[in-house]
């Protein structure tokens, strides 16, 4: 457990360089079968050597001492490869360091290295990298979804502390779930984005996977804050969520809705969640509140259009005349459907046919949300509507995108979500989703810790 | 005959004296700069960068512009990316508060008659040399000010002289990096169909006022042949003097503009606004007509009115000084010493307080008008007390007609040779003996009454 690996390294009883160590032997016996690592940093032993000379010397060290942080290939590490696991950026080196990683290295976490991930986060099965698909470490056999399926599995195979991954309508949530492990969605303007190459910009953020809650609390306190570099960011005080994490909580409005019900294909997984609901309404003394979402079953399609257009836009620096290759001519199936798509759209958007509609339809999704958020502390709902898939499974473009069903609506209407395991139904793991109202964050971890 | 159309859509670098920084990182705008030193993530578009908020001294400049030509001020601020592919363009779009959907920082508004479009606020991309490929990213992310004009000019020379006149106005709120130049691409279009041609990318004024009369020779030309005139956009050639096709008309639906997510929009308050206007200061056109109700003939008062510094000056001046007087120091010897000096009017260190001083040893007299040259020119080197340093150095007017008797004797005695020379007939030596009564004055005496009184000695 984070907490208590913390309190060990900063005692001295595990040094920051065995932490390390045990997981690069890990990695180096194992990573082959689960391939969610793409790179592993050489120097990751020098560092933490640092910080175990660090505490030495000043007998205490940054909030998350000696621990082995990996990051999903779409967040800029300085010199190191940051393919997106795509072809394209097969040969870009990290030219700087996002924000998040700045945050992370000035509290001495070791980046111990890159991991693997759905083609530039076009995906939600962690099928479509250029390297080749992460295997399931829960499940062996099944997706381990995406597209930060190497954040997932990393976390699920003991392979690093804690992940980095990124989230634009699941992808840290939907790998969180298919593997077993804890993941937040932090609310839109929380965490920098500055150094995440972009997915849908109006949608993108950075969240923590970790197998538990503090591991997720610690680093979302670290990385969170308005910031100079992303426009975008809320200036709202970080709380001390490591510390709030413990405090009970009593009294809920439990949110859970038939629209939801309705959405969610495989009905055992929806009564899954509605056990985990009451068993959260008697931890916490709280009631279970049936609310209306009429709107919810807009996502999907108001999802894509967003993100085909920004995908669009994002891409068009990958042009071929920096960065290698050109990426219509690099890229993989899927990557290249929502460049083209999006093409499509801003050309027609002049006449504000589909982008602009999406908006709209976003804000409505918004406001729904707001208006749910005044009957109900936090909402309860499946992350997927399904159980995974076996890799390599084929399945068509509408199955794919229906695994989004759940985990868009918090993307789209801006606020947080996290996902805890729930159980499991036929082997497949399957997690909760817990959405609490923008910058709620400390609700939603509270909530998790319940469920641990 | 109906007239033709012309309209200008004209593209300048903001002055950003005080953050003297990009408009959306905060790398520094120095044009002297070597190749790609001023450049970070941002302005070079490395992936998973983002805009940091937009310069507020860029914002300031563009509602400060919008205000100067009588624009509509719109509130709300949105950036929109307008999609191109070009080796200038690392990122392969530029924002701009332009485009469809987008509405201009300032619309609807006029200047000397001339409606104005809409003026907004761009990003410049970077320096592309096609004949070595070599791009310089220093000047990725530069503020531009883009000011669109209804096509309401009918001529080039209407053109040129309005152009002037709003470089001048701009450079009174300091808005435009004059040293930067400008870029324009005018749209001309001749009666009856105005079919309108845009020609793309004209550099200088001259170019604009030569494009712009090759353009209308050529439609006229084309009409009388009867040949069609296409819609079109058509690329000026500086070296031959012509313009040449590019292409069909282009559509903004090509340029796929969408909001820019990475930037929220901007909501300027009434207070903001009205804090930007209110110190703005009063436009060329009225000082002219308060200058020209003094009585300084218009020409003059173009002058001192084509400046905010001189203007300024003039106004101060002209509170104490016989304004006419004071036009006449200001615009022809103010100018001249400075333009001989090679200095700027906004860096010479002579105030108001000084010009006052010296022009009113003018104005009554004391001095000589040579000696005021003289003295003016040391002052805008190095400022000093006017009324001591005349009186240190003795140049107060040689007034009394006895001393300046004496002068004039002395130089007779001295010249012997000369005073002969002019009793034969040779008038240039009378000229050479008045040079020595003035050296002997300091030239604080009137040429004229030394020549009268050296005649009237001699004979």
């Amino acid at each position: 457990m984070i907490k208590e690996k913390l309190a060990q390294i900063k005692k001295g009883k595990l040094t920051a360089v065995q932490n390390i160590s045990n997981f690069l032997q890990k990695i180096k016996k194992e990573n082959k079968k689960i391939n969610a690592f793409l790179y592993v940093n050489p120097n990751a032993l020098k560092e933490a050597k640092i910080v175990d000379e660090k505490i030495k010397k000043h007998g205490k060290a940054g909030k998350l001492a000696g621990l082995a942080i990996a990051v999903k290939a779409n967040i800029n590490v300085k010199d190191m490869p940051i393919s997106c696991a795509s072809k394209t950026l097969e040969n870009y080196y990290g030219t700087y360091d996002a924000e998040v990683i700045k945050k992370i290295k000035q509290q001495d976490g070791i980046i111990i290295g890159i991991l693997n991930m759905d083609e530039f986060a076009c995906g939600a099965s962690g099928e479509t990298s250029a390297f080749g698909p992460t295997q399931n470490p829960s499940a062996p056999g099944l997706i381990p979804g995406g597209s930060s399926s190497g954040s997932a599995a990393a976390i699920a195979a003991d392979f690093c502390d804690i992940t980095l991954g990124s989230d634009t309508g699941g992808s840290i949530r939907n790998p969180a779930s298919h593997c077993a492990v804890i993941g937040i969605k932090p609310s839109y303007g929380r965490v920098s984005r500055y150094g995440l190459i972009d997915l849908a910009m109006s949608l993108d953020q950075i969240g923590p996977l970790c197998k538990d809650v503090y591991g997720v609390a610690l680093m979302l306190e670290v990385i969170a804050g308005k910031s100079n570099y992303d426009a975008i960011t809320y200036d709202k005080p970080v709380p001390n969520y490591t510390k709030e994490i413990d405090e009970p909580i009593k009294n809920l409005r439990i949110g859970l809705s038939e629209n939801f019900k309705k959405l969610c294909k495989d009905k055992k997984i929806y009564e899954l969640i509605e056990k985990k609901a009451e068993e959260l309404a008697k931890k916490t003394n709280s009631k279970i509140k049936n609310i209306k979402l009429n709107y919810i079953d807009l996502g999907i399609a108001t999802y894509y259009p967003i993100v085909y257009t920004e995908f669009f836009s994002g891409t068009r620096k990958f042009d071929g005349r920096r960065y290698g290759k050109k990426i219509e001519e690099s890229c993989g199936e899927e990557v290249l459907r929502r460049i083209l798509g999006g093409k499509e759209i801003s050309k027609a958007e002049y006449h504000g046919t589909y982008y602009r509609k999406a908006l709209a339809a976003k804000e409505l999704i918004k406001e729904e949300f707001e208006n749910a958020f005044k009957q109900v502390d936090i909402l309860l709902s499946p992350v997927t509507p399904k159980l995974p898939h076996k890799i390599g499974e084929k399945i068509n473009v509408e199955d794919m995108y229906a695994y989004d069903a759940f985990t868009v609506l918090a993307n789209l209407s801006g606020i947080c979500a996290g996902v805890i395991p729930a159980g499991k139904i036929n082997n497949a793991p399957v997690g909760l989703q817990i959405m609490a109202p923008a910058f709620k964050e400390e609700l939603l971890f509270k909530v998790m810790r319940c469920l641990e | 005959m109906p007239n033709p159309k012309i309209g200008l859509e004209i593209h300048g670098y903001l002055a950003m004296p005080e953050t003297r920084q990009k408009l959306f990182c905060l790398d520094k705008i120095d044009p002297n700069a070597q190749p790609n030193t001023n450049i970070c993530p941002i302005c070079t578009a490395q992936p998973g960068c983002k805009p940091m908020l937009p310069n507020k001294e860029a914002v300031d400049k563009i509602i400060a512009i919008a205000s100067m030509l009588n624009c509509k001020i719109n509130k709300r601020l949105l950036f929109q990316r307008k999609h191109y592919s070009w080796p200038d363009l690392p990122s392969g779009y530029q924002r701009t508060i332009s485009g469809a959907y987008s509405t201009p920082v300032g619309e609807n508004g006029s200047f000397l008659n001339i409606g104005i479009r809409e003026c907004h606020l761009e990003e410049d991309p970077a320096k592309w040399d096609p004949l070595t490929g070599c791009i310089d990213y220093n000047r990725s992310g530069y503020p531009l000010v883009e000011i669109v004009t209804e096509p309401d000019f009918t001529s080039a020379l209407e053109v040129r002289e309005w152009l002037k006149k709003l470089m001048t106005t701009l450079s009174y709120i300091k808005a435009i990096d004059k040293d930067a130049g400008i870029k324009a691409d005018i749209n001309v279009s001749i009666p009856p169909r105005y079919q309108r041609v845009e020609i793309k990318n004209v550099n200088s004024f001259k170019s604009i006022v030569k494009a712009i009369e090759y353009e209308l020779q050529r439609q006229k030309t084309a009409q009388q042949k009867k040949e069609k005139i296409f819609q079109e956009t058509r690329a000026w050639d500086d070296k031959k003097g012509i313009t040449i096709k590019m292409r069909e008309k282009e559509t903004v639906a090509d340029y796929m503009f969408i909001p820019d997510p990475d930037l929220p929009i901007i909501k300027l308050t009434d207070d903001y606004i009205e804090r930007i206007t209110k110190t703005l200061p009063e436009k060329p056109a009225q000082k002219i007509k308060k200058f020209i109700k003094k009585g300084i003939p218009r020409i003059d008062a173009e002058i001192l009115a084509s400046e905010i510094v001189l203007a300024e000056l003039f106004e101060k001046v002209a509170q104490e000084i016989d304004p006419l007087l004071a036009a006449k120091w200001l615009r022809r010897e103010l100018m001249r010493v400075v333009h001989y000096n090679k200095l700027d009017l906004e860096n010479i260190l002579i105030d108001e307080k000084h010009l006052i001083q010296l022009l009113k040893l003018v104005e009554t007299k004391k001095i000589t008008d040579t000696t005021a040259q003289k003295i003016l020119e040391k002052l805008i080197l190095q400022p000093f007390d006017v009324n001591e340093y005349v009186k240190k150095e003795g140049l107060l007017k040689v007034e009394k007609e006895e001393d300046l008797e004496k002068f004039c004797r002395q130089a007779i005695s001295e010249n012997p040779q000369a005073v002969e020379d002019y009793k034969a007939g040779e008038e240039k030596a009378l000229n050479f003996i008045i040079g020595q009564v003035m050296r002997k004055t300091k030239a604080t005496a009137d040429p004229n009454k030394v020549k009268s009184l050296l005649k009237k000695l001699i004979k």
